[in-house]
């Protein structure tokens, strides 16, 4: 059965916990940072973060929109690698097992420690930080769509095999519907992976470029002391993760919805 | 669509042995007639589900003939009917009946729609619902579906493999009195797995129990059909359970 939609009035009721939480912390906070002197460059109250906010809001909206850009380009060329990636390697247990050890690679080698051999080959533009992006969220939508075209029901696998279904339709009617499924959870662990990629990758091409990313800007605030500013920035980015995350929900509840309910069998 | 002429099942020494060296068949004869219906009966694990899926070529036997082979027939000349109804959860009613016309790349498009259509009127399932989800539907509404997707290719011969083992008795005896009534309006060869004597008793023309790897009984069910669920009460019936149940305790020794 499809799950009821919860009402604006449930939406609300169910956030107050949430807000609430949001509210007496930034109060906290600002009460901190006056009671104990904090100066501004080690934390700034968040009417300081408000304010610079406020006053870089083009620069902050702008690094916003091309992070943002790139978080999604990289996602998207995870999805689309990651899953044909993965029918190769349900086709065949050779493949896989010559190649899941160099894929476990990408997974272990730190990022940091591949970007700037990155910007050596791709230079230092937006093509790279997609490039960063796109390799940090690789694995996990690989393994979960690996899974989900592995994981048959028996039954199922029989009927396919019962009017002898070759290994095209195979794959086409049973394997990969079958897997969209993990493909949705693989794309929801991988959505928050991509933003912390961009932004990785905005840190190094900023160092060799004035990139306007939010990585870029924030390491250019940070040289200068502009605490409030990188909090305000540090702010959009976890925002962005979010947004990420709640549009990948609401994309893949639309268009994979209908694979991901039980049969209730 | 025309349907397959029914045709004979006939195994031989039928003989599974499983790779850790279990045999779980060891010489299973077993024939039914074109158009007849056998019903097999036996203690859990005494290989019965095996022996079917060998008829129908998910597994090969280590040892023995089975008539005709599944892999000399025509696909879609063999259903079966699994124990869990097994939709793909992605596709409507309609779009799961068509499934194996679609598999075996049998008639246009509109013919194999009209033929799910067909197949589902005649296990009663309602025209309102074939656009409905299996995550939508009840249990004896699937069961209908995975019905309906069996019969759909015409199939000469029909496996069915404790199709209504998870359903419940009022359900089930509806289930069973279709079954009946579709054998009775569409005669295929039939080989029934059950449980429930009642169940292989009403169904089938002979009733065999596995037993220690091979047939070990069979009755012969002289009921008059058509037959119905309410034929359960009389003397004819009890007598064949009794002698049912004998083989099968003897078996369960």
């Amino acid at each position: 059965m499809s799950r009821p939609r919860p009402s604006l009035a449930q939406l609300v009721l169910e956030s107050l916990p949430a807000a609430a939480v949001a509210v007496g912390v930034v109060a906290f906070w600002q009460f901190a940072v006056g009671h104990w002197r904090i100066p501004a460059y080690l934390l700034p109250s968040p009417a300081q973060v408000a304010t610079a906010l406020w006053d870089r809001r083009v620069v902050l909206g702008h690094a916003l929109w091309v992070t943002a850009r790139a978080a999604v380009a990289g996602l998207a060329a995870a999805a689309v690698i990651g899953t044909a990636l993965a029918i190769l390697f349900s086709q065949s247990r050779l493949v896989r097992t010559a190649l899941y050890p160099y894929v476990l690679f990408l997974q272990t080698v730190p990022i940091v420690a591949i970007a700037p051999l990155l910007i050596t080959w791709s230079g230092y533009g937006q093509r790279t930080v997609i490039l960063v992006s796109a390799i940090i969220s690789l694995f996990p939508i690989l393994s979960n769509v690996t899974a989900g075209l592995l994981a048959l029901d028996p039954n199922h696998r029989d009927l396919f095999r019962l009017y002898r279904a070759g290994r095209w339709p195979t794959l086409l009617r049973l394997r990969l519907p079958t897997a969209m499924g993990h493909l949705a959870l693989g794309l929801r662990i991988s959505c928050g992976l991509a933003v912390i990629g961009a932004i990785v990758g905005e840190f190094f091409v900023g160092r060799g470029s004035d990139f306007p990313g939010l990585g870029a800007v924030m390491d250019r605030w940070l040289a200068m002391g502009r605490t409030d500013a990188l909090v305000a920035a540090v702010l959009l980015s976890s925002l962005l993760g979010l947004a990420m995350f709640a549009a990948i929900n609401l994309l893949t509840d639309r268009l994979l919805g209908k694979y991901v309910q039980g049969t209730g069998d | 669509m025309q349907p397959s002429p029914a045709a004979p099942i006939s195994c031989r020494r039928v003989g599974v042995r499983f790779p850790g060296g279990r045999d779980v068949l060891t010489g299973v004869d077993l024939d039914v007639p074109a158009g007849g219906v056998v019903s097999l009966v036996g203690p859990s694990g005494c290989g019965k589900t095996t022996l079917l899926r060998c008829i129908a070529g998910l597994q090969q036997p280590t040892a023995g003939t089975i008539e005709p082979r599944p892999e000399a027939v025509a696909p879609g000349t063999l259903a079966y009917v699994f124990q869990e109804p097994a939709l793909l959860p992605w596709l409507d009613a309609v779009h799961n009946v068509m499934l194996p016309l679609d598999l075996v790349g049998r008639g246009t498009p509109p013919a194999r729609r009209a033929a799910a259509e067909h197949w589902l009127g005649e296990v009663g399932f309602g025209a309102d619902d074939r656009a409905k989800h299996p995550g939508q539907l009840s249990g004896g509404m699937k069961m209908r579906v995975s019905l309906a997707r069996a019969l759909v290719t015409e199939p000469a011969i029909l496996l069915l493999d404790e199709p209504f083992a998870a359903l419940d008795d009022l359900l089930r005896t509806r289930l069973t009195e279709l079954l009946l009534d579709l054998h009775a309006r569409h005669p295929r060869t039939m080989v029934l797995v059950t449980h429930n004597i009642g169940e292989a008793i009403l169904v089938g023309d002979e009733v065999c129990v596995l037993d220690g790897g091979r047939v070990g009984g069979r009755v012969g069910v002289d009921l008059p059909r058509p037959r119905l669920a309410r034929s359960r009460g009389g003397a004819a019936f009890s007598r064949l359970y009794e002698g049912v149940s004998d083989m099968l305790a003897e078996a369960a020794r």
